[in-house]
C-alpha cells in the first residue's frame, strides 16, 4: 500500500508542479503555438526523433559507459567467472542503466524546440504539438535496436575471449526478453517529464524518483517488484500463484501511463481518456492480482505439486528405471540414464533395486514461498525420503548427471539417498564399507562423475573433514564445475561450500524448518578411501564387489575391510571408526 | 485605405500586453505581391505578423486570411497549410544540418513522402545558395547563412502566404540582392508581407507599403505614393537648419533636412526614408547618423 501511496505521490507532484510551473512561465515569457493541427506527421517525425535519441550525448555516453564496465569486468575479473559476462546482468543492471539514461536524453530531445528558440516557427506549421510528443514516445523503441547489438556484441566477445557459448535457458531469457521494458520506460519517462516539467534538473529528479520507488519503498516485498523487469527466481519461484507475464504486463501499464500523462499535457481528448482508463485498470489490476493473498485452491495447487511431484510431472521408463520430469525438459532423461544405468550396472544383477524411480524435484527456498502455503506445507512429505531418486537442482543446469549418480549409488547399497534441497546429514553410516561402496559406485559411472569426485576427495583434504560427517554427495557448484574444465578445485569454489556446510549440523538437522533431513552421510576418511579404491585397478575392484556385495553393504563392515579386499592400502590420514548400530544417528 | 481584394482581411484588430496597448484597432485588407510593413521598435509590427502566422492569437477584432478564420482550430491549420513563416527571431536545432533542420520543418509541414521532400529541401536550398553547405552543422554557419536556412524553410512547397519579419537583418550586401531576386521570383499569386528596416529593400521590392506607429497604421500605399508625402518637406543647405526634424551631412558635404522647409529653401528630391522619418514624428537629432 505504501508503494501505492508513493507512486501516486510522485506523480501527484510532477503534474502539479507541472501546472505551477507553466503558470509561471506564461507570466513571464510569451508563448506561441497551440494545440490544433494534424497528427499525419507522427511517423515521419519519429524517424528523426529516433535519430536524434540515439546520436543524443546522454545515451551515448551511458552505452560507453556500460560498455567499459561490461568490458573491465569480463577481461579483468576473469571472463566467465564474472557476472558482466553473462546476460543476467546485462538484463538487470546494463539494461536499467541504458533506461536511466535514456530518462535524460529523452527529456533533452522532447524540450528541445523549448531549449533552442524554435517553438515560434513550429507553432506556424500544421503539425500538432501532440504529433511531435507522440514521435517522441514512438522514437522510445528506437534505441532498443542499439540493446540488442549491444547484446549479440557482448554475447560474441565472451565467446571470442573465452569460448564460451550462452545457455539459453529459462532463467536467462525471461529477463532478456524484458529488456523492452526499461529501455522504452526510461524513455517514456524522459518523454513525460520534457512535457511537464522542461527544467535541466527535471531528468535528474525523475532519474532519483524512479530509483526511490524501485529500491526504496516496500523494495523488500516479496511478491511486489515494482519496476523490475524480469521477474527473479527466488520470489518463490515457479511456486508463486504469479504467472511471470502479470508483472510484465503490470510495468507495461505504468509505462503506458507515462505516455498518456505526456499526451495529456496537450490537453483531453476521448481517445486519451479511454487509453488513461484503461491503462490505470490494468495497473490498478496487475497490481493488485500479483500482491492479492493466494486462493485456498492456489495454495493447495503449489502444496501438491511440491508434497506429490510425480502426480505433476511426465514419467517414462527406461532400462527399468521410471524418470519423472517437468514437462519441457524430456530430453534430460538422455543425460540422466547413463549415470544411473552405470551405477546399477557395478551391482551384481540380484542385487539391483526393483522399481527404481527418479522424480523431479524442483528448487525452492522454503523460506520464501508465500506464508500461506509455508503454513500449509509439510516438508516431512516434501522431501521425504520415499526411495525414489530425485534430482535435486533446478531446470536449467547443464550437467544433471551427478546427482542422480550417488543418489542410485547410495540406493543400490541400502543407504537413503541425499535428495533434500540442502545438504542433508539424514543419519550416519560413518566407517562403513557400503558408504565407501555408494562413492566408487557413483564415482566410476561417468567421466563427470569421475572427475568430480577428485574434486570432492581434494576438498575434503584441504579442509581437514576427514573426521567430519560428509554426505553421500558431491555438493558441487555446476557453473564453477564448468569454468575450470580440467577439474582444479579453486579457492572460489571452496569458499562457496563453507557457508553450505553450516546449514547441516553435526547432528543432521537443518535450520531449514521445511526441509526434511534426509540422506545419509559418511566421514571425510571415507570419501578419501573411496578415492583411493576408484584409482585401484577396475577388474580388481570390480571383482571384489560381485564376489563380496552382501558382505560390503552390511552395516557392520568397515571400511578398512574393502580396503583390505581391494589391496591398494589404506589412504593418507587415519579412517574415522565405524558408526555402530547402537548410534541413535545410524543409519538402518 | 487602399482597396485591395483581400487574402488578408483585417477589422479592428487589438492586442496588449497586460496594461500596454501594442496593436489598436488596426483595419487592413492585403492581397497578392509584396507589401512592406515599416514602423519604429515597438510599433507592433511583429505582434501584427505573429498574428496574421497564426502564432499568437488577437485580443478582438476580425481577422481572414484565404476566407478563413483562425479562431476556428481546423481554419487555423488549413491556414498554416498555405503560409511561409520568417519570425524576427529564429532558433535554430544547431546540432542538426541545414539539410535536417528544414528537412524537419518540411516534415511539420506535412510533405511526407520522403523523396519528394529531400528534393523540396534541396530546392530551397538551392534558392537560398545553401545547398554546398547543407551538410553542414548548424552551429557552424554564419549569421547570414542561418538567415538564409530560415528563409529556405519559408518557402517550403511554395506557400500562398508569406510572412517575413526582418529576413534581411544581418545578411550582408550581397545575400540581400540574392534575397531580393528570389523574394521577386515568388509567383505574382503569392501575398507575401515584409518587415524591414531596410527601405531601400521596401522600394526594391514592394508594391504597397504600410506604416504602423503606436499600434495604428499612419499610411497605407505605394512606395512612390509614401515618398510623396515628403515633397518640399526635404532641402539642401549649407548648415543644418534649426527648423529641421532631421539633417546629416552629405558626400557632397551640404546638409539634408527633413522638416517644415523654410521660404526659398533648395528642395532636394524626397526619398522613402525622409517620407517614413516624416511620418513616425522624428525629432530633432543631431547628426542622427542615418544613412542616405
Amino acid at each position: 500500500m505504501r508503494i501505492t501511496v508513493a507512486f501516486c505521490l510522485v506523480v501527484a507532484v510532477i503534474l502539479a508542479s507541472g501546472i505551477a510551473y507553466d503558470r509561471w512561465d506564461r507570466s513571464r515569457r510569451l508563448r506561441f503555438g497551440d494545440e490544433a493541427g494534424s497528427t499525419s506527421s507522427t511517423w515521419a517525425l519519429a524517424r528523426v526523433e529516433s535519430r536524434e535519441l540515439l546520436h543524443h550525448p546522454a545515451w551515448l555516453i551511458t552505452v560507453a559507459l556500460v560498455t567499459a564496465v561490461t568490458v573491465a569486468l569480463i577481461v579483468l575479473e576473469g571472463g566467465a567467472e564474472s557476472e558482466a559476462a553473462s546476460l543476467p546482468w546485462f538484463a538487470f543492471v546494463g539494461i536499467p542503466m541504458a533506461g536511466l539514461g535514456l530518462v535524460v536524453s529523452a527529456h533533452r530531445t522532447t524540450t528541445r524546440a523549448r531549449r533552442h528558440g524554435t517553438d515560434e516557427l513550429i507553432a506556424a506549421t500544421p503539425t500538432a504539438a501532440r504529433a511531435r510528443t507522440m514521435a517522441h514516445l514512438i522514437s522510445c523503441v528506437a534505441p532498443l535496436t542499439i540493446v540488442a547489438l549491444y547484446v549479440v556484441l557482448d554475447l560474441g566477445l565472451v565467446y571470442v575471449l573465452y569460448e564460451l557459448t550462452p545457455r539459453p535457458t529459462a532463467e536467462v531469457l525471461v529477463p532478456v526478453l524484458a529488456f523492452v521494458l526499461p529501455v522504452v520506460g526510461g524513455g517514456v519517462v524522459g518523454v513525460f517529464l520534457g512535457r511537464w516539467l522542461p527544467l535541466a534538473m527535471a531528468p535528474l529528479a525523475g532519474i532519483v524518483a524512479i530509483l526511490w520507488l524501485n529500491n526504496g519503498v516496500e523494495h523488500l516485498h516479496p511478491r511486489f517488484r515494482m519496476l523490475r523487469a524480469a521477474v527473479e527466481e527466488d520470489y518463490g519461484g515457479p511456486f508463486d500463484i504469479d504467472h511471470v507475464g502479470w508483472h510484465l504486463i503490470f510495468v507495461v501499464s505504468i509505462i503506458g501511463l507515462g505516455a498518456c500523462l505526456a499526451l495529456w499535457r496537450h490537453g483531453a481528448r476521448q481517445w486519451l481518456t479511454v487509453a488513461t482508463v484503461a491503462v490505470v485498470a490494468v495497473m490498478v489490476s496487475l497490481g493488485w492480482l500479483i500482491t492479492r493473498p493466494p486462493s485456498a485452491a492456489e495454495v493447495a495447487d503449489v502444496v501438491d505439486r511440491l508434497e506429490h511431484p510425480a502426480e505433476n510431472l511426465s514419467c517414462t521408463v527406461r532400462s527399468a528405471v521410471t524418470y519423472c520430469v517437468q514437462p519441457g525438459v524430456e530430453h534430460w532423461i538422455d543425460r540422466w540414464g547413463p549415470a544411473v544405468d552405470e551405477v546399477l550396472a557395478q551391482v551384481p544383477l540380484v542385487a539391483r533395486p526393483d522399481g527404481l524411480r527418479l522424480v523431479q524435484r524442483l528448487v525452492v527456498n522454503p523460506r520464501e514461498l508465500l506464508p500461506e502455503i509455508q503454513a500449509a506445507l509439510d516438508g516431512s512429505v516434501a522431501w521425504a525420503n520415499d526411495g525414489d531418486l530425485h534430482p535435486n537442482y533446478s531446470i536449467g543446469e547443464e550437467d544433471p548427471d551427478l546427482a542422480v549418480a550417488w543418489q542410485a549409488a547410495a540406493v543400490a547399497v541400502g543407504l537413503p539417498p541425499a535428495t533434500s534441497w540442502e545438504r542433508p546429514a539424514g543419519c550416519m553410516a560413518g566407517g562403513q564399507a557400503r558408504t565407501v561402496l555408494a562413492h566408487v559406485l557413483a564415482a566410476r559411472a561417468t567421466t563427470t562423475t569421475s572427475r568430480t569426485f577428485a574434486e570432492h576427495a581434494e576438498w575434503v583434504t584441504i579442509e581437514g573433514r576427514e573426521r567430519e560427517p560428509v554426505p553421500i554427495d558431491v555438493e558441487l557448484d555446476y557453473d564453477t564445475r564448468e569454468a575450470a574444465p580440467t577439474g582444479e578445485v579453486n579457492e572460489k569454489r571452496s569458499d562457496e561450500w563453507e557457508p553450505t556446510t553450516h546449514n547441516v549440523a553435526a547432528d543432521g538437522s537443518s535450520p531449514r524448518p521445511h526441509v526434511a533431513v534426509v540422506g545419509a552421510s559418511g566421514w571425510g576418511s571415507d570419501v578419501l578411501a573411496a578415492e583411493v579404491i576408484a584409482s585401484a585397478d577396475r577388474s580388481t575392484v570390480d571383482a571384489v564387489i560381485a564376489a563380496h556385495w552382501d558382505e560390503l553393504v552390511d552395516p557392520a563392515t568397515p571400511t578398512s575391510r574393502f580396503l583390505e579386499l581391494t589391496g591398494p592400502g589404506p589412504p593418507s590420514g587415519s579412517i574415522a571408526p565405524i558408526t555402530s548400530g547402537d548410534d541413535p544417528r545410524a543409519c538402518p | 485605405m487602399s482597396e485591395h481584394t483581400g487574402t488578408i482581411n483585417l477589422h479592428g484588430i487589438t492586442k496588449a500586453f497586460r496594461a500596454r496597448s501594442v496593436l489598436d484597432g488596426l483595419d487592413l485588407r492585403l492581397g497578392s505581391g509584396v507589401t512592406g510593413l515599416l514602423g519604429p521598435n515597438g510599433a507592433g509590427k511583429t505582434t501584427l505578423l505573429r498574428i496574421l502566422a497564426t502564432v499568437l492569437r488577437a485580443d478582438s477584432g476580425d481577422l481572414e486570411v484565404f476566407g478563413l478564420d483562425p479562431r476556428r482550430d481546423a481554419d487555423r491549420v488549413e491556414i498554416r497549410r498555405r503560409l511561409g513563416y520568417v519570425p524576427q527571431e529564429v532558433g535554430f536545432h544547431d546540432d542538426f544540418t541545414a539539410f535536417e533542420f528544414v528537412d524537419y520543418l518540411a516534415i511539420l509541414k506535412e510533405h511526407s513522402d520522403r523523396d519528394a521532400r529531400h528534393d523540396e529541401v534541396r530546392r530551397v536550398l538551392d534558392i537560398v545558395g545553401l545547398v554546398d553547405a547543407r551538410h553542414r552543422k548548424i552551429r557552424k554557419l554564419s549569421g547570414g547563412m542561418r538567415r538564409r536556412v530560415a528563409i529556405a524553410q519559408a518557402l517550403l512547397g511554395s506557400p500562398e502566404l508569406l510572412v517575413l519579419d526582418e529576413p534581411t537583418a544581418g545578411l550582408d550586401p550581397e545575400q540581400r540582392l540574392r534575397f531580393r531576386e528570389l523574394l521577386s521570383a515568388v509567383g505574382p499569386s503569392t501575398t507575401t508581407i515584409l518587415s524591414t528596416h531596410q527601405t531601400t529593400d521596401i522600394v526594391a521590392l514592394c508594391q504597397r507599403v504600410v506604416v504602423l506607429h503606436g499600434g495604428m497604421f499612419m499610411f497605407d500605399g505605394s512606395p512612390a505614393e509614401l515618398s510623396a508625402t515628403a515633397v518640399g518637406r526635404v532641402w539642401l543647405s549649407v548648415e543644418r537648419h534649426p527648423g529641421a526634424h532631421v539633417a546629416w551631412t552629405t558626400g557632397d558635404g551640404r546638409v539634408r533636412n527633413v522638416g517644415d522647409a523654410p521660404p526659398g529653401a533648395e528642395l532636394a528630391e524626397p526619398t522613402i526614408e525622409d517620407a517614413y522619418l516624416l511620418l513616425v514624428g522624428v525629432h530633432h537629432q543631431p547628426d542622427a547618423g542615418i544613412a542616405a
